[in-house]
């Protein structure tokens, strides 16, 4: 009886889209009250913020790939090299749109051909993107040659003081969103995580599907390089290290299973950034070192996927 | 199943907040003012007994957890935090600006009042963040661009000039026996603009050629410079290889491994810690040739070091001959006493002309087993540090109001391993 109680709460499609909003609602209580107030004056709130931009902007575009039950995770080093090629365009050229349009145009191109790499030679999404990986980074390496690249203060300075970073975010949540929850695409990509078998007897092509995740993946990476350009004005071989295990963090905190289908959000991404990013902030501000923080998250993570993330059968035959 | 192991990580979630939390039951300071450019009038320095002293929180961002940046959290945390009531928060490993960048403002949410900076990327970036914060940041790096900001307060970093000079000492000290030897300098980041790593081999080139009287065939700048593996034209029968390259590339050990085989090369010279990684394929090669290697690197005061001096090798020498280290708690104590200043409102004693402190860390040398036991025995415990409290307290104003830039540079100058040994009583 209980297990039936559990079961419904689990699959009820109100606590599973609030959840995630709830527990970051709740956090943010919590830590407010443990630090008097502290952590919601307004400059620790744009400081959380602003740390939670560069993965849930990654995140957002990722969780399309990830709606389609497939894991991505080449984003990480991705974005560095995407950042890296963006970086030096913008030192030969000192052209900002430039180094926006070309950041956006690489990291777009890059997921593309891991979309093609899986779509042509039908390697698993996982494989191919765990050979780009290393691909790009020993790319980042050769073009960095164990130096940094160093870009202007005022360049980036001035871009944060427009609150471009800000912008950029919200303008790509809410095309994700629309172009997600309210198209056939998304559904598209959707039923193929759900149920690829009945996707394809439903006529959705899962070529077409994936490619169209992965740009739209591509576009996150790339805006996620020019946030991360704008945020450190450095780019170094260790940039964008941690972002591929953050951003599957704030997919999974952020509700979304990591086996996608039918139940699969793109906000999930932003919320889980956002999640993870109040998690360590707040951890801090009562004292918790930072060793023990590492320790932390990864407990978080482990008991989040364990919990919550078995895949949901849609029909027979899903996997 | 899945229940109970949930469960189970739930508590251990929990166990692992509540002990994490440190059980400090010190109020946490509000941070200052996140105001641009306002930074607190120099209080008149009244003659008065020891002044009381108010608590204070310090960041410091480590770039990695090594045996140096151990005994400088000791150091920081056992010695000076309770003489000066002073807190220090430490990083993990830092190893990006985006990882510094969201240490500060952590620390700053956590009531953190300055930081120690050991990132050395993007330092007009940091210095901003810290200004924009209300922070007072000190820097272990060369002087960035935005060095007026009224909360940057300056730099430490290893001295270039130091470095090279050592070099060229141990040079001529390896080749002053009449014979002919063969060079292997891994000159790191020497063609990356590594200043240290450049003036260092750049040494080593200006002493052999001194010795032996060689001639390049172009300067010695450019073929220190260099970015892949170089045998240097000497114009007589001996061989120089420039190496560069760090730890962490693939092709970087097994690289100079092979080099060492040809069992050309009779003394290696490491301008950066990379030498640990070489110690296997040295031992190799001079089992299987029967010759002795000499070697010299920067290192740390560690037991790797240790180990290395107090191991003979097949051909009966040490498995290092010449090490340079940098001093850290004389490093990481005059980064204090310049944060503590800014602190108590004394940061113009130690800025001038609106520029931040600067001062360049010698390093210390060990040409030989005895000498290094002699440096290991430093910073071994509360009664050995490079720098004592009473000497903290002479950099800092509210302690001694004769306090100032020079003096600071001075007092750091004069802390040499013979002066420490002697103030300390090591025997």
């Amino acid at each position: 009886m209980k297990n039936k109680i559990f079961l419904k709460l689990k699959e009820n499609r109100w606590v599973t889209n609030m959840l995630p909003i709830l527990c970051l609602i709740v956090l943010c209580i919590v830590f407010s009250i443990l630090t008097k107030g502290r952590f919601t004056t307004s400059i620790n709130l744009g400081t959380v913020i602003n740390q939670s931009l560069v993965v849930g902007v990654i995140a957002i575009g990722a969780s399309c790939v990830f709606a389609t039950g497939n894991v991505n995770i080449a984003m990480g080093s991705c974005t560095a090299l995407t950042a890296t090629l963006a970086a030096m365009v913008y030192m030969k050229t000192e052209s900002v749109p430039l180094m926006f349009i070309v950041a956006v145009v690489i990291g777009v191109a890059i997921m593309v051909i891991c979309a093609m790499l899986s779509t042509i030679f039908r390697v698993p999404v996982m494989f191919v993107t765990i050979v780009m990986m290393v691909l790009l980074v020993a790319i980042q390496q050769e073009l960095l040659a164990g130096s940094n690249i160093s870009l202007p203060y005022e360049m980036t300075n001035g871009l944060q003081k427009l609150y471009i970073p800000y912008v950029i975010f919200v303008l790509f949540l809410i095309f994700s969103i629309g172009l997600f929850h309210f198209t056939e695409i998304g559904r598209s990509m959707k039923m193929i995580g759900a149920n690829p078998h009945c996707a394809y007897l439903t006529g959705i092509s899962k070529n077409r599907s994936l490619m169209i995740a992965f740009i739209v993946a591509g576009i996150g990476v790339g805006l996620g390089a020019i946030l991360t350009i704008i945020r450190t004005g450095s780019i170094t071989v260790y940039t964008n290290a941690t972002t591929n295990m953050d951003v599957m963090l704030a997919i999974v905190l952020g509700g979304m299973s990591v086996y996608g289908g039918s139940k699969s959000k793109v906000y999930a991404g932003a919320i889980g950034a956002l999640t993870v990013t109040v998690l360590n902030n707040g951890l801090l501000m009562i004292g918790v070192s930072s060793t023990v923080l590492q320790g932390v998250r990864g407990v978080v993570f482990l008991f989040l996927v364990l919990l919550g993330n078995k895949r949901s059968v849609l029909l027979p035959g899903g996997r | 199943m899945r229940k109970m192991i949930s469960f189970i990580l739930t508590l251990c979630l929990l166990g692992s907040t509540c002990i994490g939390c440190g059980g400090t039951t010190k109020e946490q300071e509000s941070p200052p003012a996140a105001d641009q450019g306002t930074v607190t009038e120099s209080p008149a320095v009244t003659e008065t007994a020891e002044p009381e002293l108010e608590p204070y929180k310090i960041a410091v961002a480590f770039t990695q957890i090594n045996a140096s940046a151990l005994t400088e959290k000791k150091y920081l945390e056992t010695y000076v935090g309770p003489a000066f009531n002073v807190e220090f928060m430490f990083s993990e490993a830092i190893e990006d600006v985006d990882a510094l960048m969201t240490f500060m403002e952590n620390a700053y949410a956590a009531g953190c009042h300055a930081i120690m900076n050991f990132q050395n990327t993007s330092i007009e970036q940091a210095n901003a963040k810290a200004n924009e914060l209300g922070m007072y940041i000190i820097s272990n790096c060369p002087p960035g661009g935005n060095s007026e900001l009224p909360y940057c307060l300056g730099y430490m970093r290893p001295s270039v000039s130091n470095i090279a000079d050592m070099f060229k000492s141990v040079t001529k000290d390896f080749v002053s026996d009449g014979k002919d030897h063969n060079v292997i300098i891994v000159s790191a980041g020497a063609g990356l603009g590594n200043e240290q790593h450049y003036e260092s081999t750049v040494g080593i080139l200006e002493a052999l050629q001194e010795i032996y009287g060689l001639t390049y065939d172009d300067e010695i700048g450019n073929i220190a410079a260099a970015r892949s593996q170089t045998e240097v034209n000497t114009g007589k029968d001996m061989k120089i290889l420039i190496y560069p390259g760090f730890p962490g590339t693939d092709t970087f050990v097994s690289g100079m491994s092979s080099v060492l085989q040809t069992g050309d090369y009779d003394i290696v010279l490491a301008c950066n810690q990379a030498y640990t990684q070489f110690t296997v394929a040295i031992d190799e090669v001079e089992k299987a040739y029967g010759f002795n290697i000499k070697t010299a690197a920067i290192l740390s005061i560690d037991d790797t070091t240790n180990s290395l001096f107090n191991t003979t090798d097949s051909t009966g020498d040490t498995s290092l001959n010449s090490v340079m280290v940098l001093p850290c708690t004389t490093l990481v104590g005059g980064m204090f006493a310049v944060l503590y200043n800014g602190l108590t409102g004394y940061a113009d004693a130690v800025k001038q002309d609106g520029a931040g402190f600067e001062y360049s860390n010698p390093f210390w040398m060990a040409k030989n087993a005895d000498e290094y036991a002699a440096l290991q025995k430093i910073d071994s415990s509360a009664d050995t540090y490079e720098l004592s409290i009473d000497e903290l307290k002479d950099m800092i104003v509210i302690f001694n109001p004769e306090a100032s830039r020079d003096s600071i540079s001075t007092k750091l100058a004069s802390i040499t391993p013979e002066s420490v040994i002697e103030a300390r009583g090591i025997k």
